[in-house]
């Protein structure tokens, strides 16, 4: 049953180790991601010749793994010329180059602007990479070749899902709680304060790309996931967020940052926070369930294709109205998107923040109350997830809840 | 076996970030991208490439590798280093290439032990620098300095 529906997310996979008590525990991030495109295969393309040049990446033995800050090197050659000193064709050295990774298939996912840098010999070159999620990649190179002006190429890469965690890995940027009261309580408002903390000079990140209108989303869910918010906190200019916020029972709550440090890209960063008071008043188990309603508008789940791990799937959202029992195709932007969809495996540090391709296609789909997203399920388990569209005024948000088994 | 392995490992991290590295000689962190020098000094032996501060710190160095080398040097030149060759054991350099040497402690190795395409080169470097008796050095006497070293080395 599973392997028929279909969602996607894209996930990164490292576990932080946290304490049982999870207040103040700072976890790093998992993943992101924004708009996905229905999914097309990938052709990688690492080779281009353009003119008398030729570029090749070269890509590291195992592949790209997202959440590893890696140096990858390309080779720029004059195909009309031997050189003199490695095999093949003549180096190129010398060129000034910029870089600029995005991924095709999710429009409106901030763009990373890589460093480019000269390697020692002539015509090496490489980039300081970062792939926030799994999926697939574009790397748009400008070069300015000395007496030859400035050449356009780009790579495609395919970026497999994060490794599992290893003990010294450090992610990038941290999410922060500043001053989260030990005794905090349910019903009570608090002003949450966070700040994104960059892993290698431990300086509060103040520069941040906008992603779909916002410089942060603020992602909150009760350890269970079945409790979710998504809301925008603002900042302060020593870089600290803040919202207040009332929580609604007594529990751990995952805090999740979705930003993107400027010209790093997209990313999710996760920490927790406690909250004391009386317990959970709803079901704190996952229960699967395809259909989910809010405010009189009701969602149907399913997938385009069957689920597989570490794949992109296409996720689609029928939508009625829950009375009439008539397609809701009266669904109007909400933070510049048809929709958004948060995908959260059930361990609660594998998160997906999707949001539907902005093509004329799915722009007709919506209009018949169809909205279609894309992910990737990184591996197996239950995940929640809550889409969201605005509809008669409202946002609405829509709880499903599938298992994806290997 | 020792030396071999911690060659493996400094190729390593040189592939996971080839520039965030230290001089597997002197210790010192790699320069790169400086007003004066394009990049730092790079050994390869078949596919396998290591990453040096300055040349001093190469030659000092070589007596680890076994096979033939090549060595690119950053010269006054972005993307055109000074390229060296060890082949059976024995060194060459281009025509006209002239090296300094005269650091007195590695923190300034990689400004000063360093090759020139030419004399005018070199000679246009030390007066901007202003390095007083700085010698235009041949690969040969560069080597003999090196090698035979009186209070310049750590």
């Amino acid at each position: 049953m599973l392997t028929t529906l279909a969602i996607s997310a894209v996930l990164l996979g490292q576990m932080p180790t946290h304490s049982s008590s999870l207040s103040g525990a700072l976890s790093t991030l998992k993943t992101t991601v924004v708009s996905v495109n229905p999914a097309k295969p990938l052709t990688q393309k690492t080779k281009i010749s353009f003119g008398k040049y030729q570029a090749e990446l070269r890509l590291p033995e195992g592949g790209l793994f997202a959440g590893e800050e890696l140096d990858v090197e390309f080779r720029v050659t004059d195909i009309t010329q031997r050189d003199p000193v490695e095999d093949g064709f003549k180096g190129v050295g010398a060129i000034e180059a910029t870089a600029v990774v995005t991924m095709p298939s999710m429009m409106g996912m901030p763009e990373v602007r890589a460093k480019v840098h000269r390697e020692g010999v002539p015509g090496d070159y490489g980039m300081e990479l970062y792939f926030p999620h799994g999926g697939e990649y574009q790397i748009d190179l400008s070069l300015n070749i000395p007496n030859d002006g400035t050449k356009k190429i780009s790579f495609r890469v395919d970026v497999k899902d994060e490794k599992p965690a290893t003990a010294t890995k450090v992610a990038p940027y941290k999410l922060k709680a500043i001053d989260w009261p030990k005794n905090a309580k349910a019903g009570m408002t608090t002003n949450l304060r966070l700040r994104v903390i960059d892993s290698k000079t431990g300086s509060v990140q103040t520069a941040f790309d906008e992603a779909h209108t916002m410089r942060f989303h603020l992602l909150i869910a009760s350890k269970d996931l079945n409790w979710f918010v998504h809301e925008h906190p603002v900042m302060d200019p020593k870089g600290t967020w803040s919202l207040p916020i009332k929580f609604p029972a007594g529990t751990s709550y995952w805090v999740y940052g979705d930003v993107a440090p400027a010209g790093k890209g997209s990313r999710v960063l996760i920490t927790s926070v406690n909250v004391q008071g009386p317990k959970p008043s709803w079901n704190t188990k996952l229960t699967l369930s395809k259909t989910g309603t809010d405010g009189g508008l009701k969602g149907l789940l399913s997938t385009l294709q069957p689920i597989e791990i570490g794949r992109s799937t296409t996720i689609q959202v029928k939508l009625f109205n829950a009375k009439t029992g008539a397609p809701a195709g009266d669904t109007v932007k909400w933070l510049g998107a048809a929709g958004h969809m948060m995908i959260f495996h059930q361990d609660g540090q594998t998160v997906v923040h999707s949001h539907p391709a902005e093509d004329a296609e799915n722009e007709a789909l919506a209009k018949r109350g169809i909205v279609r997203f894309s992910g990737r399920f990184p591996k197996p388990g239950k995940y929640k997830i809550y889409a969201q569209f605005d509809w008669n005024g409202k946002v609405r948000t829509l709880p499903f809840t599938i298992e994806v088994t290997k | 076996m020792k030396r071999i392995l911690i060659a493996i490992l400094v190729l390593l991290s040189a592939l996971a970030f080839s520039h965030e590295g230290d001089c597997p000689y002197c210790k010192l962190p790699l320069v790169q991208n400086t007003k004066d020098q394009d990049n730092e000094v790079v050994v390869k032996f078949g596919n396998k490439r290591i990453e040096y501060r300055c040349v001093y710190c190469v030659f000092k160095d070589q007596k680890r590798y076994k096979t033939d080398l090549i060595v690119y040097a950053p010269s006054e030149k972005i993307g055109e280093p000074v390229v060296l060759k060890r082949t059976a054991g024995k060194w060459t350099a281009p025509d006209g290439a002239v090296f300094l040497n005269t650091f007195k402690k590695h923190a300034d190795c990689a400004e000063l032990s360093r090759a020139f395409s030419s004399r005018a080169a070199f000679d246009k470097y030390v007066t901007d620098k202003k390095l007083i008796d700085a010698k235009a050095l041949s690969l040969l006497e560069f080597m003999d300095l090196v090698l035979k070293p009186v209070g310049t080395d750590k």
